[in-house]
């Protein structure tokens, strides 16, 4: 029974305007994503986004001639006259760029770290590319790394596939490994994710190449482990279905507010 | 690179699988193929040459011994000549510690004697001879990428690594990098993530993607202000936010910065006081600075700058000064005694001096000074304020109070400019 001393409320009048304030989608990825390795005991590492040509390619196994390394690909910085003249000296730790993956990340953990590893660096990356809706000049990765005396392939698939089933909560994901190349790991593979009943590409990967653990000084017949690199945009894509990837960059707030 | 099915055919006796399901059986195990085009009453596969296959595919044989591997096989081709060969050795279990998958005997030998290897074995290591066609092949993990990619990917079962489970050390950097966020969104500020691009700097790129992004930025402030300027055609507020690096001579440095469109310098005060309070800062000071309205100072450092709507800090700084530890002190069970204070000072005085006097005197029984009003005329201002006075050990009687509340006057007062209101 209602209570006649009970002041009138009108319970369907608006309630006062309170503004929260949005963490933009790819944090929320990353955090996610974050979360997941952490809780499989992978450590989250970062680095710098100005690079070094050794630390973004020499000592990933990627050749000297190879087509990432044109201006057609990746950003290059100006440097005065004299650098550009010890740079000449085929000193690449002098070279200058904007790191093309977060792949630098890790040779620079391992230097300081001793094994096992087991590591993701997420982190902005750059590409000198046409923009468009799904390709910007910057975007976000997260590569992985676990490195111990016996991590496998089978490992490999099995750390991924778990990622992705928590990452979008769907334990119904599958995914597939397609043969592939990539010159810092062997045997390197494509994944593909099986969601909602298609294969969508999801990420790169394999095991790492022994030139780049002896290139650290690690014993490549002692150690051995695998590496992948996905895109967190297009990962934020897919889990929020997004069909442009300029909106991250856009600051507008009818977007961002609806995270 | 174009081959047509028809071709592919012409090398076995056998029928291939269809047209789909051969370009699929490639995309799986050998290279992608793109697309299957019927043209001509046969069918045109695009296949995407792997950079390290590509000499492998300069005559096709790469993809006719690619076929006869996955489908088991005999092509009409002859097998490259087994002249002068490269030699890689793997031992036999090399194969499941890579793949951590068991590939028998038989079975490894018939896939690279199919891609065209002379292959031995001697005491559990295989010695396997490489065609010149494939210079891609040098070391013994190639071997096993071989035999992987032919026997397929798809055989192998995901398996949890083993191995003990350590809790992963923190990222510091990051872990305070999310405090902040969160401190920030609790705010009503929105997180905005703008281009490491701009049009002036000190970093310039050789291949910039357009004229006015040249340069690596050098501050947050212009970014947040454009997007200030573009939300503005459809939100009345905007409280934005952007967690970055910023690129200065020396080198990066990572950076929050912050814009209230509506705000004054106050308000972001109380935005930047809340937040160097959340990461456990807590001695900072303000001050005032040529260029900008305040430049926040700790530990002799400058940390950060305040504008009339917006903020920007030196996130590296402060995460060295961050701190999460805690101590709680104790809620005194004392009543506590209030009184208020009002002075008049010039104008131009700073009420951190007036507090300062306040605060040096009082001793440890004032637990708090609270600023409560401002009011000005056109001589001079009047600054008001509680002051709560407390003890943990005792209930304080008002002649107490009254003792420090009279040193408070005197020493207010020992400044000829400065008045206390009676």
């Amino acid at each position: 029974m209602a209570d006649k001393s009970k002041k009138f409320i009108d319970v369907t009048a608006p309630g006062k305007k309170m503004e929260r304030g949005h963490l933009h989608p790819l944090t929320q990825a990353m955090d996610k994503a974050g979360d997941v390795f952490q809780s499989m005991g992978f450590e989250i590492a970062d680095g710098p986004e100005l690079e070094t040509e050794y630390y973004n390619f020499d000592a990933l196994n990627i050749p000297a001639d190879h087509p990432a390394r044109a201006m057609q690909d990746t950003f290059w910085l100006r440097q005065n006259e004299l650098k550009s003249q010890i740079s000449n000296l085929k000193n690449n730790e002098k070279k200058l760029l904007l790191r093309t993956h977060t792949s630098s990340v890790q040779i620079r953990y391992m230097e300081r770290n001793q094994p096992p590893f087991r590591i993701i660096s997420p982190g902005r990356v750059f590409r000198m590319e046409a923009t468009d809706a799904t390709h910007e000049t910057q975007f976000y990765q997260i590569e992985g790394l676990m490195v111990d005396r016996k991590t496998n392939l089978a490992n490999l698939k099995a750390i991924i596939k778990i990622f992705l089933q928590r990452f979008f909560g769907d334990e119904n994901i599958d995914i597939r490994f397609r043969a592939s190349y990539f010159p810092f790991v062997v045997p390197g593979v494509e994944v593909d994710m099986k969601f909602k009943g298609k294969w969508l590409e999801i990420a790169g990967a394999g095991m790492v190449h022994p030139k780049i653990l002896d290139n650290i000084k690690l014993d490549p017949n002692e150690w051995q482990g695998f590496a992948f690199g996905m895109s967190v945009d297009r990962l934020a894509m897919i889990k929020y279905k997004i069909d442009d990837i300029r909106l991250f960059y856009s600051g507008d707030l009818r977007f961002l507010k609806q995270f | 690179m174009k081959i047509n099915y028809s071709w592919l055919q012409s090398h076995f006796e056998e029928k291939l699988p269809a047209p789909e399901k051969m370009a699929e059986l490639l995309t799986m195990h050998s290279q992608e193929v793109e697309s299957v085009e019927p043209k001509n009453g046969d069918y045109e596969f695009d296949v995407k040459i792997l950079p390290n296959r590509a000499y492998d595919y300069v005559d096709y044989l790469g993809v006719i011994r690619d076929i006869a591997a996955i489908l088991k096989l005999n092509a009409k081709i002859s097998l490259p000549e087994p002249k002068e060969r490269e030699i890689i050795f793997i031992k036999e279990s090399d194969f499941e510690k890579i793949l951590g998958v068991k590939i028998s005997e038989k079975e490894i030998t018939d896939i690279l004697s199919r891609l065209g290897m002379e292959t031995s074995k001697k005491e559990e290591i295989f010695s396997v001879g490489i065609p010149s066609e494939r210079p891609d092949l040098k070391i013994k993990e190639d071997i096993a990428e071989e035999v992987a990619r032919i026997y397929g990917y798809d055989k192998i079962e995901p398996i949890a690594p083993a191995g003990l489970l350590v809790p992963p050390k923190r990222n510091d950097a990051l872990f305070f990098a999310s405090v902040s966020r969160n401190i920030m969104v609790g705010l009503g500020f929105s997180e905005v993530y703008n281009y490491s691009f701009a049009k002036n700097g000190d970093w310039e790129l050789q291949n910039p993607p357009s004229q006015d992004k040249k340069f690596l930025r050098t501050n947050l402030a212009d970014g947040l202000l454009a997007k200030v300027k573009e939300n503005s055609k459809y939100s009345k507020d905007i409280k934005i936010f952007e967690l970055g690096k910023i690129f200065p001579k020396s080198g990066e440095r990572m950076t929050l910065g912050s814009i209230s469109n509506k705000a004054d310098f106050y308000e972001m005060k109380g935005v930047a006081d809340e937040l160097l309070n959340g990461l456990g800062i807590d001695d900072f000071y303000y001050k005032d600075h040529d260029n900008r309205v305040a430049e926040v100072q700790a530990y002799g450092k400058t940390i950060g700058h305040i504008d009339t709507n917006s903020f920007e800090f030196d996130f590296d700084e402060l995460v060295k000064l961050a701190d999460e530890s805690v101590e709680y002190e104790p809620v005194s069970k004392y009543p506590a005694i209030v009184r208020d204070i009002a002075v008049f000072v010039p104008l131009n005085e700073k009420v951190e001096n007036v507090l300062d006097t306040i605060e040096n005197t009082a001793g440890k029984l004032l637990i708090d000074t609270d600023l409560f009003d401002i009011y000005e005329n056109e001589e001079r201002k009047s600054l008001a304020f509680h002051l709560i006075f407390q003890s943990p050990e005792k209930t304080l009687t008002d002649d107490e109070a009254n003792a420090i509340m009279k040193k408070i006057f005197e020493a207010l007062e020992a400044n000829n400019d400065w008045e206390v209101r009676r």
